[in-house]
């Protein structure tokens, strides 16, 4: 398998940002009630990821990362250490973006995120999708693949969770497990799940 | 200092691109078109995407109630719209509507997000009673420590004709009031002193609008009565919480005072069935109740009619004589107030304990409590309470019928 192929598997199943590193799971749970709503969150979610992670790519290599000023003769500013703000600004746009699409185009996706759509801003899944780009020293090409890879793992797990939501609706529960208790042992199983890939990444 | 002075640069340069992007964006993508909102076929209102629906219906002149200034809880701005523009209902509004009202198009106004051009209908009434109207307060008196009675005339124009139940909204001016400056007769004078209550002050900068229940009974014609409970701060907070704005209001308007209604609008009403019927009532539940109970012992017929009224002391208790009269002279009604801490000094030889107990008591002798109509109002622990004893009574809840006041 091509390079990027195999990290677009990876970011989406190996390293899945809610069930093997935890990351983004306040509206995973929050918005897995109903299968619309995650698939929206899903889709949501690619795109933020796709378009930020590349665009904090070329702002990190072409203004913050050590060294990119050498062009202008300063070869030692590192100015690295802006890298979150300029990212988080980064991210606060496309979301706000987000959102004036949604509410012109999807006024029911729109209406089901709540205030779960400007707390994307916020969101760890898509802030840790950024920082990773730069830990682990990118290309553009990757970034993008990243991205887009590590969105549709995140498309994927909610998407899975939301059916098995909604399936649940029918089953009897202790009382004390209804809702948000039930979907924490859910996710806990399907983390499991996904620890396999791990393994299969692990045995290569 | 470069590195200081390119870094600024970078972020400065960063921040106002992404904020031209989105500027340039959000043009194409939310256009600030203007739209029309049909309101039941005749009146036709200018709206811009983006608005309020409840903005703009009171913009226009159609005053529907909003007991809860537009946060979504009282469910009283309900209208039925239709058309693309309103979108699907928010997650606010499942909380209020039933799914059957979200089936029929029933929406909450004041969380209708206006996206295009939609078609709204209000109820006639609505229309025609046309924005607010101005009365006169014709007497006021304090019932109870922090219950005051208000006796408004209407304009001569205007009917005091409504269906028992139904409220009125009452909006404040800007105002100041200095609690000190309120008369308090004697008998409460002590409740006043020992909580504190006359070093509060109230006011507002805008004008402010709440839902009042009508207490009026038939011979009340040509006046609104309303029972008005001071809404004070909790215990201990009075330094940080300001009390109510338009119950203080209220509480300083004297004869002469003009105030400005809107209504009656309403939706707890007495069911037209010949069923038996219980009221249970707690503090300024009083209201509706009273004139529920009042058109319908005017009214021939013998439907038996209870009413449980709950109250703390004897000082809390209000238009008891007048209940016990109707006792006397109607054999199917009978009254039976409750105190729950009455003070030595009461000599209560009534009831006591809670409302709800007595209410157990009295019905788990009848011999079919399920077959009766309750009718609940009072304060959110009061209907509870209520609720959960009428449920080991086993009464189904399609004949309960009750308002929380918006809680
Ligand atoms: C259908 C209907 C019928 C009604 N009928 C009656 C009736 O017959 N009689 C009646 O008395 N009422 C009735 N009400 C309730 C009434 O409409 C008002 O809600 C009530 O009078 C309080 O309004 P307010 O403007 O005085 O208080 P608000 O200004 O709305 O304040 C409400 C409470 O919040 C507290 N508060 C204010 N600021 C803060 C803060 N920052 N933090 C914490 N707490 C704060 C205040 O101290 C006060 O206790 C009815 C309501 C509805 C919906
Ligand atoms: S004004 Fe809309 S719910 Fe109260």
């Amino acid at each position: 398998m091509t390079g990027l192929g195999s990290l677009f598997l990876t970011a989406a199943f190996v390293d899945n940002m809610p069930l093997t590193l935890f990351l983004g799971l306040c509206t995973f749970l929050a918005l897995s009630k109903r299968p619309e709503a995650a698939v929206g969150l899903g889709v949501a979610m690619t795109g933020v990821l796709g378009v930020t992670v590349p665009l904090n790519h070329l702002i990190y290599q072409g203004l913050l990362a050590p060294g990119a000023w050498a062009w202008a003769g300063m070869p030692d500013l590192d100015l690295s250490y802006l890298s979150l703000i300029a990212f988080i600004g980064v991210i606060a746009a496309a979301v706000q973006l987000l959102e004036m699409i949604l509410d012109r185009f999807f006024p029911a996706i729109h209406a089901a995120f709540g205030v779960f759509l400007p707390l994307l801003t916020v969101q760890c899944a898509i802030l840790a999708g950024s920082l990773f780009m730069v830990e682990r020293d990118y290309t553009l090409a990757q970034s993008l693949v990243f991205g887009l890879g590590s969105g549709t793992g995140f498309a994927v797990a909610v998407a899975m969770l939301a059916a098995i939501r909604t399936r649940l609706a029918y089953a009897d529960l202790p009382a004390g497990l209804r809702g948000l208790g039930i979907a924490f042992v859910l996710t806990g199983l399907m983390s499991l799940g996904f620890a396999s890939f791990a393994q299969m990444a692990a045995a290569q | 200092m470069t590195e200081a002075l390119i870094g600024s640069l970078v972020i400065v340069v960063l921040v106002v691109g992404l904020t031209v992007g989105l500027l340039l964006l959000r043009s194409r993508l939310v256009p600030d078109t203007a739209l029309d909102v049909a309101v039941n076929d005749a009146l036709h209102l200018a709206a811009r995407r983006g608005d309020k629906l409840l903005g703009v219906l009171h913009g226009g002149g159609v005053m529907i109630p909003a007991a809860c200034g537009g946060s979504g809880t009282c469910g009283l701005c309900r209208v039925t719209v239709t058309g693309e523009g309103a979108g699907g209902p928010q997650a606010t509004e499942r909380g209020v509507l039933s799914a059957r009202e979200r089936r029929d198009h029933v929406r909450l106004a004041c969380q209708t997000t206006l996206r295009g051009d939609c078609a709204v209908s209000v109820p006639d009434d609505i229309l025609s009673a046309g924005g607010g109207f101005t009365g006169t307060v014709v007497s006021a008196r304090m019932l109870a420590p922090l219950i005051r009675e208000i006796v408004v005339r209407l304009p001569e124009d205007r009917s005091s004709e409504f269906l028992a139940g139904d409220f009125m909204q009452i909006t404040a001016p800007p105002y100041r009031l200095d609690f000190g400056s309120i008369d308090v007769p004697p008998e409460f004078r002590e409740a006043w002193e020992i909580s504190g209550w006359r070093g509060l002050r109230a006011g507002s900068e805008t004008e402010v609008t709440r839902a009042y229940s009508l207490a009026s009974r038939p011979e009340d014609e040509g006046h609104a009565v309303f029972n008005i409970r001071l809404a004070v701060p909790p215990p201990g907070r009075e330094d940080e919480v300001p009390p109510g704005v338009v119950s203080s209001w209220l509480f300083g308007v004297a004869p002469g005072d003009a105030v400005t209604l809107s209504g009656p609008f309403g939706e707890f009403h007495v069911q037209p069935t010949a069923r038996e019927m219980v009221y249970v009532g707690g503090g300024v539940g009083m209201a509706p109740l009273r004139a529920m109970i009042h058109q319908e012992l005017g009214k021939p017929g013998d439907r038996r009619i209870r009413y449980f009224y709950g109250a703390r002391s004897a000082a809390d208790l209000f238009y008891s004589d007048e209940f016990e009269a109707l006792a006397a002279a109607h054999a199917r009604f009978t009254w039976s107030p409750t105190l729950s801490e009455p003070a030595p000094g009461d000599r209560w030889t009534g009831k006591t304990g809670f409302i709800h107990q007595t209410l157990f008591d009295e019905m788990r002798a009848h011999p079919a409590p399920e077959e009766c109509e309750y009718y609940l109002c009072g304060p959110p622990v009061m209907i509870s309470a209520v609720l959960s004893t009428l449920a080991r009574l086993g009464v189904e809840r399609d004949l309960i019928f009750y308002d929380d006041f918006g809680a």
